[in-house]
C-alpha cells in the first residue's frame, strides 16, 4: 500500500498497453479469450479501472444480488497481467468492488 | 514578502494563475464526477483505508484550492506559498483517491504546485539563480515518465494510439480520418503518430539539460501546441506544466548568463569553485 501511494506522484500517462471490459458473468482464466466479453473490451490509455472508477456514470454497474465482472489487463514487452473485479450493488445504491480472487466461471440468474 | 522582489512575485503569480485555470477547466466534468457521481453511487473498495475510497474527500480535496489559490494570487508572499502547497496536497490526495487516481491534471498541478511553494518562499538570489532549472526539472520529470512508458513494443507498432485514438475517439478528426482513409493507410498513420509523440516526449524529458531559455520556451510552446493538437480537457494537463514555465523564463529574463554558476561559485569553498568555473 505503502509503496503504491509513494507512486502515484510519478508521471505515467498513456503507459502500456490496457484494456478493460465488462462481464455479467464470470468468466474462467482459461476461457477468457473466446468470450463476447473481451471481444467488446477497450483500449485504455492507462489506468484500465478507469472503466467504473472514472466515467460519468455507474447506472450500468452492478445489480442487487448479481454481481458484475470487470476485466482489466495491461501488457508490456509481451508480459501481460490480468486481474478481475467484482462489482456489487448494495441496497442503498452505493456500489462495492473488490479483486475477485474465486476460480472457474459462475452465472446469475438475473 | 510581497513587494521585496516584483520579479519573483511576478514569476509566483503567473505560475499559480495558469495553476489555478489547469485546476478549473476540467471543473464541469470532474465536479459531476465527485458529487452527482460520487455521492449519488459512493463506490466502496473493499481492502482499502475509507480514505482512499470515502466520496467525500475528493470534493473537499477539489474545492479547497479553488478558494485557497486566488487568495495566494492576491496576496502573494507567504499566501502564495501556503496555497502551492495546499494545492500540491490536495493534488496528492486526488492521486491515490479511487475517484481520481492518477489523473495528469493532478501530476502536473502536484509538481507545478511544488515549484510555485519553493518559489515563494525564496529570496530573489536563489529564486533567479534556481528557478529556471527547477522549472526545467518538472517538465522532464513530467515528460520521461511519459516517454519511459511507450518505449514498449505496444507503442513502437502504433497498436495502442491505433486503438485509443485512431479507432475509438470521437472527437476532433478521427471520425473523419477513419470515414477518409483505407485501415492500411490509417494503421500507419498511427504508427508515425506513435513514434511523433515518442521523439516529443523523449526530447522534452531531456529539456533540464538544454540552456533555459531554449528549453522553457520549447516545452511553454509544446505544451500548448499538444493541447492545440488534442481536446481543451488536456489544457488541465499543460496550464500547470506552461505557468511553471513561463514562470521560469520570467526569472530567466532578469538574470545574467551563468546566474546559477555564479551563485554556487559565491557560496562554495573555494576548493570547489574551479568545478563551476564555466557559465551553465
Amino acid at each position: 500500500m505503502a509503496e503504491w501511494t509513494a507512486l502515484q506522484p510519478l508521471p505515467g500517462m498513456y503507459n502500456f498497453q490496457n484494456r478493460a471490459w465488462a462481464s455479467r458473468k464470470r468468466i474462467a482464466w482459461e476461457r477468457l479469450d473466446e468470450s463476447d466479453a473481451v471481444q467488446g473490451g477497450e483500449y485504455y490509455n492507462h489506468y484500465p479501472t478507469r472503466m467504473v472508477t472514472f466515467l460519468p456514470t455507474r447506472a450500468p454497474w452492478g445489480h442487487v444480488g448479481c454481481s458484475d465482472f470487470l476485466y482489466v489487463e495491461s501488457r508490456v514487452r509481451g508480459r501481460s497481467l490480468r486481474s478481475r473485479f467484482r462489482i456489487d450493488r448494495q441496497e442503498g445504491g452505493s456500489l462495492t468492488m473488490q479483486v475477485d480472487r474465486q476460480s472457474g466461471g459462475s452465472t446469475c440468474r438475473r | 514578502m510581497r513587494g521585496l522582489d516584483p520579479v519573483r512575485d511576478r514569476a509566483v503569480r503567473v505560475a499559480l494563475g495558469l495553476w489555478l485555470f489547469g485546476w478549473v477547466v476540467k471543473a464541469p466534468f470532474l465536479l459531476d464526477l465527485f458529487v452527482r457521481v460520487g455521492l449519488g453511487t459512493p463506490l466502496v473498495v473493499e481492502g482499502l483505508p475509507d480514505v482512499l475510497w470515502h466520496p467525500l474527500v475528493p470534493v473537499v480535496a477539489y474545492l479547497l484550492p479553488v478558494i485557497a489559490v486566488p487568495v495566494g494570487l492576491v496576496r502573494l508572499g507567504r499566501w502564495a506559498a501556503w496555497s502551492g502547497g495546499l494545492g500540491a496536497l490536495c493534488a496528492f490526495a486526488l492521486l491515490v483517491h479511487v475517484a481520481a487516481y492518477n489523473d495528469a491534471t493532478f501530476v502536473t498541478c502536484l509538481w507545478a504546485g511544488l515549484w510555485i511553494a519553493w518559489l515563494a518562499t525564496q529570496g530573489k538570489e536563489e529564486g533567479v539563480a534556481w528557478g529556471p532549472r527547477l522549472a526545467q526539472g518538472v517538465v522532464s520529470l513530467v515528460f520521461l515518465g511519459g516517454a519511459l512508458g511507450k518505449l514498449t513494443p505496444e507503442y513502437i507498432s502504433g497498436d495502442v494510439l491505433y486503438h485509443v485514438y485512431f479507432l475509438q475517439r470521437e472527437t476532433l478528426f478521427y471520425p473523419w480520418l477513419r470515414a477518409t482513409l483505407d485501415p492500411e493507410m490509417l494503421r500507419t498513420l498511427a504508427t508515425w503518430f506513435s513514434w511523433s509523440v515518442i521523439a516529443l516526449e523523449a526530447a522534452l524529458a531531456t529539456c533540464v539539460f538544454w540552456k533555459p531559455r531554449v528549453a522553457l520556451w520549447a516545452a511553454a510552446l509544446a505544451c500548448t501546441a499538444i493541447v492545440a493538437g488534442s481536446t481543451i480537457y488536456l489544457a488541465s494537463v499543460m496550464a500547470p506544466l506552461v505557468g511553471v514555465c513561463i514562470g521560469g523564463l520570467l526569472l530567466r529574463g532578469t538574470a545574467a548568463p551563468g546566474r546559477t554558476a555564479s551563485w554556487l561559485r559565491a557560496r562554495l569553498p573555494r576548493a570547489g569553485r574551479r568545478a563551476v568555473a564555466a557559465p551553465v
